[in-house]
Order: structure tokens, then C-alpha cells, then sequence
């Protein structure tokens, strides 16, 4: 009777249309995996395997570009945060905007306006050519591509996975150790190693895993920067020869890895979390004297190459654009509006979707907790490897689906719901165990307690997550260029297309589009993370008043 | 009378933990009455408030709750179904409701037009008759605690579980919101289960009072009958202040450097036994005298007493109180003298096993 309990969960277990949803979520997120991988043993015997020197430099790329980007993104996002969040620098409200306005710039984007800039015969070696009439061979930048070019690119766009949860620890975080540290008399570097360090690891641990995890799964800045990975040899396995057991053979290193770290991740993720308690007051900032010229230009480079780089790259090459006519307005905004529509309605699929999976992993016991992990499968699956799986299910099941929208919809949801599930996750963890058993002692059903206690209050975090989606959706590359059906569009096909044939400028309307359809969604996100709205928060806020 | 609640050999024991967090635990609740669970914090008093309230599922024993089985044989009814109010430690309103909403989502079951009347009511009960329309995050610790207590009381529950009700307050106004909690349960006609590990507040607010002590029970009975007639040397020490003296028994009598005490209740021990009594503060006085052979060696100001610790010839230390209109130096010598007119507790192991009283020619 016991072990019963504990694998369906206590009394507080959710309603039983939650147990459904979850089943069938996790069955839907489970199968394209499970495929993928009965694919790639199938393929062992029969597909003659990548050539081992190949295999090598595929290996040696993909690590170096993951810790690379990690690295640098942890060099990027913690100094911003100690930066913004405990120092006197001039203008830190205006740099916490800054700091995180990457997110709202793809990779690839960045990725094909440092191409067209700094390629050889690119922009700015014609303008070094044509003007101070240098010859080409002189000239330097042959060597900026490759890994640690892609590594530079990818760590300039994803550095606010670093920083967006280091800041928060900061921001939240007691003072009381620093201050303590203070009173003992230690000097600011002593307290830095072994008060701020130490409380920051885990958020930036986390983040320097995601930018990893997001460094390994990319698809579009090494194929952009010809930079053979994984995930660009499982695509050209994939489209070039149409050989899908090759393609899923590649795709089982990649599991693996993505595997691995999910796992660390979650290591980090469950230490060292701060509350916030009743004595908290904000922190004093360090004077930065003499120093702060060289933090303003430091942080001014970063945003300049992250941000002003792509922004005034394409802001010129849609100023030079050839006469209107040769631009389609009509279909670019049509495409622009579909797009839209589309990851709204995807988005709030996903996050209802993700409601069952989050509440079983609180309430459900051990079944709740492995149904859950099963749902965030598209976890460990990189853009092209759901494709590739959804592919493969799709022809092999229900062949009457391909050519439609449902593919497409399908990856959608299996790659971006373990982000939601997180989202929720948290949401709902803001959320006292109390209050949700004072619904419940108050004689309401668990369906009840859900409607109106749960989700009313679980509603910021819920907002904040489905804008993340919405900004991840909007991004998608791989799996939309492998499963849009023929007719659809997207702004990432639009930018991708003409740029990958070297047409840089065309690229230009729809990427300023992109980008202003992705700062709807971040302004919506970073304004629920600067005022939570949760019982916790609010109780701590007036415990100060 | 019918127990509105009964656990009958109730265990609880978490897969990760070493031993039972509530052990073997029976007793009742019966109508009307206000019992307090009392122990220090890991003695297992909130769980088996949850176990009551279904928020945990026992791992053995039966729960019934109004005579109807409430866990039996493995088979648990939800909380939701138990008809039993809870106000909890942080009293967990809902910040998103206001206070008539916090407590209309407890009325589901009346109909709708009396829901108003009920919500006046019970706001009346509280004394926070024009606060309906606030926000909780916009009241005082004390008004929060009465809303959640209103909101218990709301649906007219036979029963009521308090977890730690008075953790929160300030221990200004605690004294009088304890008093004001016992009006209002008795206005309501509710019985209670309080939990705390304060034993003054426990003292002051029960009718009866169960004292765990790492899952076990150790006493359940009226306040007085606690601190007078303390089954273990544990519920002795943990009612109050507390010395444990070393004695013998020789013959119909206890030897104590004090002097001799007579059984009064349990047959004599054999001769040497040893054994310990317990001695309250005010069970002794200290007399001074040039040739004493007890030293003060302790002196604590407590507003209306002194407490002086008291060291004995034979190296134990005792308390003792004394006029707060004239203190003793530390080092002053003197006598002590049993100053009781209540028989005294006696102990042999961790058992009490009888009492005595001092022998009037030494008093």
C-alpha cells in the first residue's frame, strides 16, 4: 500500500485529465527518440560508417566549440553581472536592458553579418582594398573563422543565459555573507573568491551548461562559418545524400553527450538555491574609482559586437537596398505575420502541453517524476536530430501527415517543451506547498485548488515562460528548414536562404523584422523577472515596509 | 462522550529517515476541547497534525475522524473530505484573493446567497468586521493569522488544526491573541489541535496536553497534572524548569542530602535503590547562615525573583527562587530547606515511579 503511494504520488496528486495529458505527452516526446536510436543501431550493420578521420574532426570541432562557447559565455555573462549588479557603474538600469537584448539576435544572424564583414574579399577587406589600397593578401582576417570564430559568435549571442541568472542570484541573494565578510575586514578580491564566487557557481554553472548544451545542438553558425559538426554532418547526411541510418548513426553521439549534461545540469541546478527571507536589503555597491572608465568600455565593446555589430550591418544593407521593387514587401510581410501566428499558436500549445508534465513532476510521486523526464526527451535532441526523428516516425507510421504542417508542429513541441516544463516548473515552485494544501484542506477538489489557486498565482512565471518559447520559436532554424512543408515560410527561412547562397543584403528586411518580433516576447519576459509577482516576493517586500 | 477523533497506534516513517517520525501514537480528541501537541521541534507533532489533515498518509494505524474512518487499512480519505479546518504556520492565505474571497473559497458548499452572511459572520468572530476587502499582503501578522483562522472556522468544521499559530507573532501581543484564540473557539463551538513547542503557551491555552518527544508520546493529560505529575524525567524537564536530585531509599523513607522524604504513593523501593525526585524552583529555599554548607554560585534577575543555581555538598547544583526585595551575594552560604506543601515526584531510571512528601522535622 505504501510503495503505491509513493509511485502515483499523495493525496494532493493532480486530477486525472493531468495524469492523461501527461501520458500522452510523454509518449509523444518519447517515440521520435526512442526511434532515432533504434535507427542508428540498425544503421551499425548496414550503413557503411563516416570515415574515421572525418569522424575525428567532427568530434574535435563539436567539444571545442561547446566548452569554448561555454567558457567564453561564463567570461561574458558573470562579468556583466558582477559588473551591473554590484558595482557603482554609471548607467546600470540602461545596462541591464543591454545585457540581455542578445537574446533577441539569432546566432545565425550575427553569425552572417561577422561573414559578410570579415570573410576574405568581404566588406571590410574591399573597403581596406578600394580606400587605403592595401593589397588582399596582406590583409589578416583569413584566420578568424573556424572553431573559435564560431565559438566567439555563438558566446556573444547566448552570454544572457549566463547573465540573466547570475544577475537574479545577485540581485535576490542575502547580503548578510558579504556583509559579514566585510566586517572581518577582508579586501574586495578575498570576498569575491570566497563569499560572491561560491553563492554565483550554481546559476552559473547552470548557464554555462545551457550555452554548452546550445553550443553542441547549433546548427546554423558553424554551417554559416563552414565549420563541420555534428549537427551540421547529421544535416548534410540528412539533405545531401538522403541517407537518414548515417543520419542517425551521427545522432547518437550527440544524444549522449546532450544527455550527460542534462544530468550535470540538474546536479547544479538542485544546490545551493538562495531564498529570499525577511531580512533582505539591497546590496551596497563597490565603488569602482578609477576603474570605471575601463568597465564601461568593456562591457561597450561586448554590447557593440553582440548587438550594434548585426543591428547596424543590417540597418546598412537596408539602407543601400536596391530600389523597392526587387524586395517583395508583400510576402515578406506575409511571412513575417504567418510567423507570427504560427509561434503564437505553437507556443501556447507547448505551454498548455507542459501543465500536466510540471504539476505530475511536483505531485505525481516516482510515476509523475518519470513521466515527466520523459516528456522533456527533446531535451537531449538537438533542432536537427527532431527533425530527423519526426521525419523518420512520420514515413514510417502516418505517411499521410508528411507534406503538412503536423511535422513541423510535432518537432515544435517535443524540442521546446522541456523548456516550458521548466518554466513551469519554476513558476509553480514559487508557489508555497501550504497554500496549495490550504486549498485542499479547505475541502476543494484538486481540480479546483488548480484552477483557481495554482495557475492564477503560478500566471507571471507562466507569461515569462511562454515568451521564452516564443523567442526560441521564432529562432528555430534546422528542424524548420527540414520540415516546412513547400509554400511555407518562416523569418529564420527567409533570412537563411539568400544568406547561405552569399546573398548577405537580402537577408537584411527579414532579420530587422525577426528581431523586432523577438523583442515583444523579451521585454515581456525581463519585465516579469524584475517585478515578481509571487506570494514570497511580495511577502518579503512589505515584511521591509 | 464520543471522540471526535481518534488515532489508534498511528505510525510514520519516511523511506529516507532513520526512525519513525510519529510512533505507535494513540489518543483522542473529544468534543469541545482544546488539546495541544506539545514537544520540542523533530518530536513529530506537525506530521501527525498532517497525518490528521490527510496533507501525509500514515504508514500503519487507523485515524478516524466524526466515527468515520478517515485511514484504515491503507485506504486514506482526502483531505478535501475530512471536514476538518486548518490554519497553518505561515497561514498560507491566498495573496491573489482578498479576505471575503479567501474565505469564500472555503463556503462551496453553502449556497451562494448565504455565502455573504457567513463571511460576515466569521469576520465578526475574528473582530475584522470592515477588513473584507483587503488584500492579505495589506495586513498586520495578527489580522492575517485571524483571517486564516476565520477561514478554518468558515464552513463551521467540528474541528480546527493550528500548526504553530503563535510562531509569527510578536511576543507583545501574543499573551492577548492566545486568550482571544480561546474565546473564539469556544464561540464557535469548535474543538482544536494546537501545535507548539512553547510549553507556557501550552500551559496556558489547553485543556489537555500531549507531549511527544521524537515521535513517542510520552504524557497526555491536563496541563496541571503535566507539571505536577510528570510521567518521565523528559516531560518533567520539558514543562519547566527542572533538577533531578539524587536519593536512596532506606526503609519507608527517601535519603537526600536535603533530608528525608516518606513514600506516599508507590510501595518502598529496596533498601540503597537509587533513585532521583524532582525539584521545581520553588520547592526549596535557600536560608542563610554563616555555617551553611550550600553556596550560591549563580544569581539571574527575572523581575519579580531572583533564581539563584545553588551548588550542594555533594557538587550537584540546584535552583532555587528568591524575594526580588532582598538579594544574596554570589558565594553566600546557607541551608536549603524543602518549602512544598505538594508531594514531590520521584524517578527510578527515566520512569516516575511514585511521589513523596519531606519529613515535617526537617521543614
Amino acid at each position: 500500500m505504501h510503495s503505491w503511494q509513493t509511485l502515483i504520488g499523495t493525496l494532493r496528486r493532480p486530477p486525472s485529465l493531468i495524469w492523461m495529458v501527461g501520458v500522452c505527452v510523454a509518449i509523444i516526446a518519447l517515440i521520435p527518440a526512442i526511434y532515432t536510436v533504434v535507427r542508428a543501431f540498425e544503421a551499425i550493420g548496414n550503413t557503411p560508417l563516416p570515415p574515421s578521420k572525418m569522424l575525428q574532426s567532427l568530434i574535435i570541432n563539436t567539444v571545442l566549440l561547446a566548452s569554448g562557447t561555454a567558457l567564453l559565455s561564463g567570461i561574458i555573462g558573470i562579468s556583466q553581472a558582477l559588473l551591473i549588479e554590484r558595482t557603482t557603474l554609471f548607467g546600470r538600469s540602461v545596462w541591464r536592458i543591454i545585457a540581455a537584448l542578445p537574446l533577441a539576435i539569432p546566432p545565425y544572424v550575427l553569425g552572417i553579418c561577422v561573414l559578410a564583414l570579415f570573410r576574405p574579399r568581404g566588406i571590410i577587406e574591399k573597403w581596406l582594398h578600394t580606400t587605403l589600397d592595401m593589397p588582399y593578401d596582406t590583409l589578416p582576417f583569413h584566420g578568424i573563422f573556424g572553431v573559435w570564430g564560431s565559438a566567439v559568435v555563438l558566446a556573444l549571442s547566448i552570454s544572457p543565459y549566463v547573465y540573466l541568472p547570475v544577475a537574479a542570484v545577485l540581485r535576490q541573494g542575502s547580503n548578510h555573507l558579504s556583509e559579514m565578510a566585510q566586517l572581518s575586514g577582508t579586501k574586495w578580491h578575498t570576498q569575491l573568491r570566497h563569499v560572491t564566487l561560491p553563492i554565483i557557481a550554481p546559476a552559473a554553472g547552470g548557464g554555462m551548461l545551457l550555452c554548452m548544451l546550445y553550443a553542441l545542438a547549433d546548427f546554423g553558425v558553424p554551417a554559416l562559418l563552414r565549420l563541420p559538426t555534428f549537427s551540421t554532418a547529421i544535416y548534410g547526411q540528412f539533405t545531401g545524400q538522403i541517407n537518414r541510418g548515417g543520419a542517425a548513426l551521427l545522432s547518437l553521439p550527440l544524444i549522449l553527450v546532450t544527455l550527460a549534461l542534462i544530468i550535470s545540469e540538474e546536479r547544479l541546478a538542485g544546490r545551493g538555491g538562495v531564498q529570499i527571507n525577511r531580512s533582505w536589503r539591497p546590496y551596497v555597491p563597490h565603488v569602482l574609482g578609477p576603474w570605471h572608465w575601463l568597465a564601461q568600455w568593456g562591457l561597450t565593446t561586448v554590447s557593440v559586437a553582440a548587438v550594434g555589430l548585426p543591428i547596424g550591418t543590417l540597418l546598412f544593407w537596408a539602407s543601400q537596398a536596391p530600389s523597392a521593387n526587387t524586395i517583395a514587401w508583400g510576402t515578406l510581410i506575409q511571412t513575417g505575420l504567418g510567423n507570427l501566428l504560427f509561434v503564437t499558436i505553437v507556443a501556447t500549445i507547448t505551454t498548455g502541453l507542459a501543465i500536466a508534465p510540471a504539476l505530475l513532476l511536483r505531485r505525481g510521486g516516482m510515476i509523475g517524476v518519470i513521466l515527466t523526464r520523459c516528456s522533456q526527451a527533446g531535451y537531449a535532441l538537438p533542432g536537427v536530430v527532431v527533425a530527423l526523428s519526426v521525419v523518420l516516425v512520420v514515413n514510417r507510421g502516418i505517411s499521410t501527415l508528411a507534406g503538412s504542417l503536423i511535422p513541423l508542429v510535432l518537432a515544435y513541441i517535443i524540442r521546446f517543451l522541456p523548456q516550458a516544463v521548466q518554466s513551469l516548473d519554476a513558476a509553480f515552485m514559487q508557489i508555497a506547498p501550504a497554500i496549495e494544501e490550504a486549498g485542499q484542506s479547505l475541502g476543494r477538489s484538486a481540480a479546483s485548488v488548480l484552477q483557481r489557486i495554482m495557475l492564477p498565482l503560478a500566471a507571471p512565471g507562466i507569461r515569462a515562460g511562454w515568451a521564452l518559447l516564443f523567442l526560441s520559436m521564432i529562432k528555430e532554424l534546422p528542424a524548420t528548414l527540414l520540415l516546412r512543408p513547400a509554400g511555407f515560410d518562416t523569418l529564420a527561412v527567409r533570412i537563411w536562404m539568400p544568406a547561405s547562397d552569399g546573398h548577405f543584403a537580402e537577408a537584411a528586411y527579414p532579420a530587422l523584422l525577426l528581431i523586432v518580433a523577438a523583442l515583444l516576447p523579451l521585454t515581456l519576459m525581463l519585465s516579469t523577472h524584475h517585478h515578481p509577482s509571487t506570494s514570497k516576493h511580495e511577502e518579503a517586500a512589505w515584511k521591509q515596509s | 462522550m464520543e471522540a471526535i477523533i481518534t488515532l489508534t497506534q498511528v505510525s510514520k516513517q519516511p523511506p529516507t529517515a532513520r526512525l519513525p517520525i510519529v510512533n505507535n501514537l494513540s489518543f483522542d480528541l473529544l468534543p469541545g476541547e482544546i488539546l495541544v501537541l506539545l514537544g520540542p521541534s523533530g518530536s513529530g507533532k506537525t506530521t501527525t497534525l498532517r497525518l490528521i489533515a490527510g496533507l501525509e498518509v500514515p504508514d500503519h494505524g487507523e485515524i478516524s475522524i466524526h466515527g468515520i474512518p478517515a485511514f484504515k487499512n491503507g485506504r486514506q480519505s482526502p483531505p478535501e473530505a475530512r471536514r476538518v479546518g486548518m490554519v497553518f504556520q505561515d497561514y498560507a492565505l491566498f495573496p491573489h484573493m482578498t479576505v471575503s474571497d479567501n474565505i469564500r473559497f472555503a463556503l462551496h458548499a453553502y449556497p451562494k446567497p448565504t455565502q455573504q452572511a457567513r463571511i460576515d459572520e466569521v469576520l465578526r468572530l475574528v473582530g475584522l468586521n470592515d477588513l473584507g476587502n483587503r488584500l492579505p499582503h495589506q495586513l498586520s501578522g495578527g489580522q492575517q493569522q485571524r483571517v486564516a483562522i476565520a477561514r478554518a472556522l468558515a464552513p463551521a468544521p467540528p474541528v480546527v488544526l493550528l500548526d504553530e499559530p503563535f510562531s509569527n507573532l510578536d511576543s507583545a501581543i501574543r499573551d492577548h491573541v492566545r486568550s482571544e484564540l480561546r474565546t473564539i473557539l469556544r464561540n464557535a463551538n469548535t474543538s482544536a489541535i494546537i501545535v507548539t513547542h512553547d510549553q507556557h503557551e501550552a500551559l496556558a491555552i489547553a485543556d489537555r496536553i500531549a507531549l511527544l518527544h521524537e515521535g513517542v508520546l510520552h504524557q497526555i493529560g491536563t496541563p496541571e497534572a503535566l507539571f505536577t505529575q510528570p510521567t518521565t524525567r523528559f516531560a518533567a524537564a520539558f514543562m519547566g524548569q527542572a533538577d533531578f536530585l539524587a536519593v536512596h531509599a532506606v526503609g519507608t523513607h527517601l535519603q537526600s542530602e536535603l533530608g528525608a522524604l516518606q513514600f506516599v504513593t508507590a510501595p518502598p523501593m529496596p533498601n540503597n535503590a537509587p533513585a532521583s525526585i524532582l525539584l521545581r524552583y520553588d520547592d526549596v529555599r535557600f536560608v542563610p547562615a554563616p555555617d551553611g554548607n550550600a553556596v550560591i554560585c549563580q544569581r539571574t534577575y527575572e523581575g519579580p525573583l531572583y533564581h539563584y543555581r545553588i551548588q550542594l555538598p555533594s557538587g550537584q547544583q540546584i535552583s532555587c527562587k528568591g524575594s526580588h526585595d532582598s538579594a544574596y551575594a554570589l558565594g553566600s552560604k546557607g541551608h536549603i530547606t524543602y518549602n512544598t506543601p505538594h508531594p514531590l515526584v520521584y524517578f527510578a531510571g527515566e520512569q516516575a515511579v511514585g511521589s513523596v512528601i519531606p519529613h515535617t522535622s526537617h521543614a
